[in-house]
């Protein structure tokens, strides 16, 4: 008999070990500390019972603890604390005297780690970790409703099977089950309390790498990026700095990494100070209104053509403070002519003689007006789809297409203006945003990525912003290096990215257009059954392999259930078959081996039978050195 | 019907606060664990309603129920399903309750429950219910059982000292040592206990060496033949003479005395079978109710 409050125990130790993996990452070390110990004090504690520390000291602990944590917490760091004092209260309720009140509360708190964890990150982690707390306490439920009725109830090992049977069944019904409801449960597209959500989105990548011609899930993307905590200023200063893109290899743009010295002179215009709280979002480059001149923030680099970054990829939520100056100008004195005017060998010709017709015998500011005139007022339309994708997609979209994304009239822009000799490069970054005048900040949205172009005009000593879209948006590039790591890592990626995808981006948008679809799919059924069968048709040769492995597992199971003593004597008695002697039907053992004509084997036998029968008979199990051993005399026969 | 229990309740605003945040926060994962305490709720419905079905009770009641003296009655419950087995099934017999832990599937399983009814007559035990907090102890469901079970309670044995019946049976007769059974001379013999055999008869030694619990049998003062005439015994307090006649007739069983009765014109012949105490006892109990 297995008393049932020692299972609940060991399930609640199994569910509060697995709550605190969960939040371990973004605990202070104190509170781990105090949890492990506590832990040990209180497993020590169930098995031996030399103290029981009384309620009112753990209550005042426990108090105590909620008041350190809560002088911990601010703005910024909510969360944390609060996760630290959770996990530090299950502890210190592990070893109390439980009852059904405490058990239930041991495990709310759980649920509720798990909650916070969430806040904290969105890995697919979460996805194991909720798996084996939900498992772990459906049972432990199930065990605590016995304890409810009868808290001395004590269980036949043969039942506790049947309970825990019980218990998968209904987590293997349920867990697929919660998917209806995640499907179906409301969603709104503006959620308050958002801000408590400090795990990146699945962000898609805002790279350093634009390719002209790929679309980006960016377009569609509706993610905050980050917010900046300002006063509100005109729409057409809304531009958000990130990267600065100068090396062009005639289908895409990157940073060449080379930076000169830092001679930039002081910037001048009004002085805008932004709080930005930018999301992970998997890069290094940080966003700021252009053009940014501090950031206060460790490890930040600002380079000399003002992109800030860190030195290594935001895979957490970042606070800086930025200084920047509203002015269209960015001064440079010792321009590197050769790296803005750098252009592939032999690039377009039909460009080139477009260029030289549009600037013949221009200033540098006339070849600008005009270069950029042409893109304005030619016959372009800016579009998301149906990209220009050919060798040379710049000039299919000057000549041809004449539809792109803001990638393309930018490119266009600074490709021409370098063939012009006037030194230009793409800053990518966001434009635009949505000013919240409760909370006073601009919440700026991944489908605000922008790309546009500056120039170095020699008159004015510096870069001027061009915008030669008014609105566009920037598609991302994707790294096509083939490595087998990198393609291995890919690979397991798509875990991520289908967790990413189908989980962690659901939201109302894809829930109304899930709707749609089956409200499309009802009212016009789409039946392929030519399909169907096609498929079916290209599956029946696996049949064959299906049905043999079914067949094999099915043997392997039975040989594996089958009771060591029946393998024993299926084991003796094939042995005995090759040597000629048939164990009748019905023959006992004893009989059979005395029908033995050979004295040495009969006498073997005879022993083999012996020892079976005495343990055997005896009602006992057979130990792993009864087998052993029995196992030894059969071979020797 | 459901009972939601106090766990039950605070699951559900568990469940809506998560709800709440999973909707204002727009996290994702919350909604998942949101999705999942919902699923949860349903799965455990559907569970605990399919935990009551095919379930059937059996009541084994003795054969000798007197008023005012507890009795264990055997109450079985009946698995009928063909897989599922029964989990944490509490039985309710009127304000009474007995727990099945586990009940396999196609199986039963039986535990005894301790009744004393207080007055004589026929009873009907008709409000049979079973419930079960099963999975989660979160709500209790109950299901009434459509079955009832009569029994008859016989009027509670008193020994009387007023009863004129005794008396003059022993004063027409005169006492004598004799062989039949009773409880006032020697041992006779040992016999198996039976229930009713007071305490003090039963033969410890003979219990200890057989282990089974026995009686000892003596001899009785002889009264050979007893009739109680009940319709001309004073019926003032009629319960109180209903009982000193039960205790007469199961005295006299007992010592073997063959003893009849005149109950409401109906006359029964003096006899000692075990059906004919039954039959005395039904009447006696039955007495005056309609």
């Amino acid at each position: 008999m297995i008393k049932i409050s020692r299972i609940l125990q060991i399930l609640t130790y199994l569910v509060v070990v697995v709550s605190y993996a969960s939040v371990f990452h973004y605990l202070e070390h104190y509170h781990s500390l105090s949890f492990l110990l506590l832990l040990i004090l209180s497993l020590y504690l169930s098995f031996h019972r030399i103290i029981r520390i009384p309620r009112w000291v753990l209550n005042a602990i426990s108090i105590a603890i909620l008041v350190i944590s809560a002088l911990a917490i601010s703005t910024e760091y909510l969360v944390e604390p609060v996760l630290g004092a959770l996990i530090v209260l299950v502890a210190i309720k592990l070893l109390e005297e439980k009852t059904f009140r405490d058990y239930a509360q041991i495990f709310a708190m759980c649920i509720f780690l798990l909650i916070g964890s969430s806040l904290l990150s969105l890995s697919i982690a979460f996805l194991g970790y909720f798996s084996l707390i939900a498992l772990f306490s459906t049972t432990a439920l199930i065990f605590l409703a016995y304890f409810a009725q009868q808290s001395e109830i004590a269980i036949r090992r043969s039942i506790l099977y049947k309970v825990l049977l019980q218990s998968l069944l209904i987590c293997s019904i349920a867990l697929p089950g919660s998917l209806i409801f995640f499907i179906i449960l409301p969603r709104t597209s503006y959620p308050i309390f958002s801000f408590l959500n400090k795990g990146g989105y699945a962000m898609s990548g805002f790279t350093d790498t634009i390719r002209l011609g790929e679309i980006s899930e960016i377009q569609e993307d509706n993610n905050v990026i980050f917010r900046a905590q300002m006063p509100k200023i005109a729409e057409d200063e809304l531009y958000w700095r990130g990267i600065v893109l100068d090396a062009f290899d005639g289908s895409s743009w990157k940073n060449s990494g080379k930076r000169s010295r830092f001679s930039m002179t002081p910037l001048r215009g009004r002085e805008i100070v932004q709080v930005v709280y930018l999301e992970p979002y998997g890069n290094r480059f940080l966003f700021a209104l252009d053009k940014p001149w501090s950031i206060a923030l460790r490890n930040v680099y600002i380079s000399d053509d003002l992109s800030c970054s860190l030195p290594d990829s935001i895979h957490e939520r970042i606070r800086y403070e930025v200084k920047s100056y509203a002015s269209n100008l960015v001064p440079d004195q010792a321009v590197d002519r050769r790296q803005y005017l750098q252009m592939p060998s032999d690039f377009s010709p039909r460009i080139g003689k477009l260029v030289e017709d549009l600037t013949k015998g221009k200033s540098d500011a006339e070849i600008v007006r005009a270069i950029l005139q042409y893109i304005n007022r030619g016959s372009y339309r800016y579009s998301m789809e149906d990209l220009p994708q050919s060798a040379d997609p710049l000039e299919d979209f000057l000549f041809q297409h004449k539809a792109g994304n803001c990638e393309f009239f930018a490119s266009s822009l600074a490709v021409m203006l370098r063939m012009a000799g006037i030194p230009a490069r793409l800053v990518g970054g966001y434009r635009g945003g949505y000013y919240n005048n409760t909370g006073g900040y601009y919440m700026v949205l991944q489908h605000n990525a922008h790309v546009w172009v500056e120039a170095y005009l020699p008159h004015r000593e510096g870069w001027i912003r061009l915008d030669p879209t008014l609105y566009a948006r920037m598609a991302p590039a994707t790294e096509r290096d083939r490595s087998f790591f990198l393609q291995f890592k890919l690979l397991l990626d798509t875990f991520n990215y289908y967790w990413y995808t189908f989980i962690i981006n659901y939201d109302f948008s894809r829930q109304l257009a899930l709707l749609k679809k089956i409200k499309a799919a009802i009212q016009k059924p789409d039946i392929k059954i030519d399909l169907a069968k096609e498929r079916i048709r290209r599956h029946l040769y696996y049949l064959p392999a299906v049905l043999l492995l079914g067949i094999l597992g099915y043997v392997a199971v039975q040989t594996i259930m089958k009771k060591p003593d029946d393998r024993l004597l299926n084991k003796f008695q094939r042995k005995l078959r090759r040597r000629g002697y048939v164990r009748k039907p019905c023959e006992g053992l004893e009989e059979f081996a005395a029908r033995i004509h050979e004295q040495d084997l009969r006498i073997k036998a005879q022993e083999v039978v012996a020892r079976f029968e005495s343990i055997y008979f005896k009602d006992q199990n057979f130990t792993r050195e009864d087998l052993r051993s029995l196992n030894r005399r059969i071979d020797e026969l | 019907m459901i009972k939601i229990n106090k766990a039950g309740w605070i699951y559900i605003i568990l469940t809506l606060l998560i709800g709440f945040s999973a909707v204002n926060t727009g996290n994702n994962l919350i909604y998942i664990m949101a999705s999942a305490l919902l699923s949860y709720m349903l799965v455990s419905g559907i569970f605990g309603r399919q935990n009551l079905h095919g379930l059937a009770i059996e009541l084994e009641i003795p054969e000798e129920i007197y008023a005012g003296t507890e009795i264990p009655i055997g109450i079985r419950l009946i698995n009928q399903r063909r897989l599922m087995p029964a989990f944490l099934i509490r039985v309710l017999i009127e304000d009474r309750q007995v727990l099945f832990a586990y009940t396999g599937a196609k199986s039963e399983d039986k535990s005894y429950c301790t009744f004393d009814f207080k007055v004589r007559g026929e009873h009907v035990i008709g409000s049979i219910y079973v419930c079960s907090v099963f999975p989660f102890n979160f709500f209790t469901r109950f299901r009434k059982i459509h079955q009832a079970f009569r029994l008859i309670v016989f009027p509670k044995p008193k020994k009387c000292g007023d009863l004129p019946a005794q008396d003059r049976q022993a004063r027409i007769k005169g006492d004598a040592s004799t062989l039949a059974i009773g409880f006032d001379s020697d041992i006779i013999s040992i016999r198996d206990y039976s229930s009713g055999d007071p305490l003090k008869y039963i033969s410890w030694k003979s219990t200890a060496k057989t282990g089974v619990l026995k009686t000892k049998e003596l001899s009785a003062i002889e009264l050979q033949q007893v009739l109680i005439d009940f319709d001309r015994m004073d019926k003032r307090d009629l319960e109180h003479s209903l009982s000193c006649v039960t205790f007469l007739v199961l005295k006299f069983i007992r010592s073997n005395i063959p003893v009849g009765l005149v109950i409401q014109g109906e006359h029964f012949k003096p006899a000692v079978s075990k059906s004919h105490k039954i039959n005395l006892l039904r009447k006696l109990a039955l007495y005056d109710q309609n």
